[in-house]
């Protein structure tokens, strides 16, 4: 009889610890949907390079890593004809980093004649449909 | 009354108009280009997916220098111009509009990703017409933020031309 409720509250002990774990699976798999729901909702998916098929490649890499001392007119600027002299110089070369882009999404990406998808018959209504 | 009956059937009529012109294709293909979009479909895939990679870098170099830029240039200026008691309000309302066209940029970016991805996920083989209809609709989207970075690269050059003039008063 001794034997018998033993086994019995073992096999209750492991049954317990069986709902634990299964329970534990089901709110991890419920925690991660919803997380990964408002990652990809918020759009927050499309800032992140972090994400295979996205990740920086060598040369942003250590181009990133050049850039140590960084220029912050609140620590290092003075209100004086020098200190804006400097800003201006100082600015003016982030601005030629952002001038490398020309066009930095330039409509011609997407075109017809990219894709090749302009029927030979009708070169002049290439892109007509509402591309521009 | 006849007239108020009639006014009442124009109403309808525009009501619906407009429900057709929200459910019907934007634009309508020939058979031409619908069977190279077949033909092509797998290779304009790879290149849509090349653009998603492309546009990912380009956003995140100008994100980072547009932040740069208002973290510590503009913002910074414009508080110690405060400090001295020298606040100036074209600068200030510059700011303004730079933080507003930054938060566009970002907004339009996901936007614009989000209908992209859209794109990237249907059949081109299989619905051809609804496929080249997103297309169109993903190429206003890259003209939107086509303009959004034109207009920030116009407010740093506003900045700069205030800055210049400030100098030449200090």
């Amino acid at each position: 009889m001794e034997n018998g409720g033993l086994k019995f509250r073992m096999r209750e002990g492991s049954r317990n610890l069986l709902i634990l774990g299964l329970v534990s699976i089901v709110v991890a798999l419920v925690t991660t949907g919803v997380s990964l729901a408002v990652y990809h909702n918020s759009g927050d998916i499309y800032l992140d390079r972090s994400r295979p098929g996205f990740l920086p490649d060598e040369s942003e890499i250590s181009d990133d890593n050049k850039d140590e001392e960084e220029y912050d007119f609140g620590k290092d600027g003075e209100l004086t004809n020098e200190g804006l002299t400097e800003y201006l110089e100082r600015l003016s070369a982030e601005v030629e980093e952002i001038d490398e882009y020309e066009k930095p999404f330039d409509s011609k990406v997407l075109s017809d004649e990219k894709f090749g998808i302009v029927p030979e018959e009708e070169p002049d209504d290439k892109n007509e449909e509402g591309a521009e | 009354m006849k007239k108020k009956s009639l006014s009442l059937y124009i109403i309808i009529f525009m009501l619906i108009c407009q429900v057709f012109a929200v459910v019907a294709p934007v634009v309508a293909i020939n058979e031409k280009k619908e069977e190279l979009i077949k033909e092509r479909c797998d290779t304009i895939k790879d290149g849509l997916k090349n653009v998603q990679r492309e546009d990912a870098k380009v956003r995140v170099h100008l994100g980072s220098k547009y932040e740069l830029i208002l973290n510590n240039y503009i913002m910074p200026l414009n508080v110690k111009l405060v400090e001295k008691n020298l606040s100036n309000a074209d600068l200030v309302e510059n700011q303004n509009n730079f933080v507003d066209a930054k938060t566009t940029f970002s907004n339009d970016y996901i936007s614009y990703q989000q209908q992209l991805e859209e794109l990237v996920a249907m059949d081109c083989k299989e619905e051809p017409e609804k496929f080249y209809d997103k297309l169109v609709k993903v190429r206003q989207k890259r003209k939107t933020m086509d303009q959004d970075t034109m207009l920030l690269r116009h407010l740093i050059s506003k900045h700069i031309r205030l800055v210049t003039k400030l100098k030449e008063k200090i």
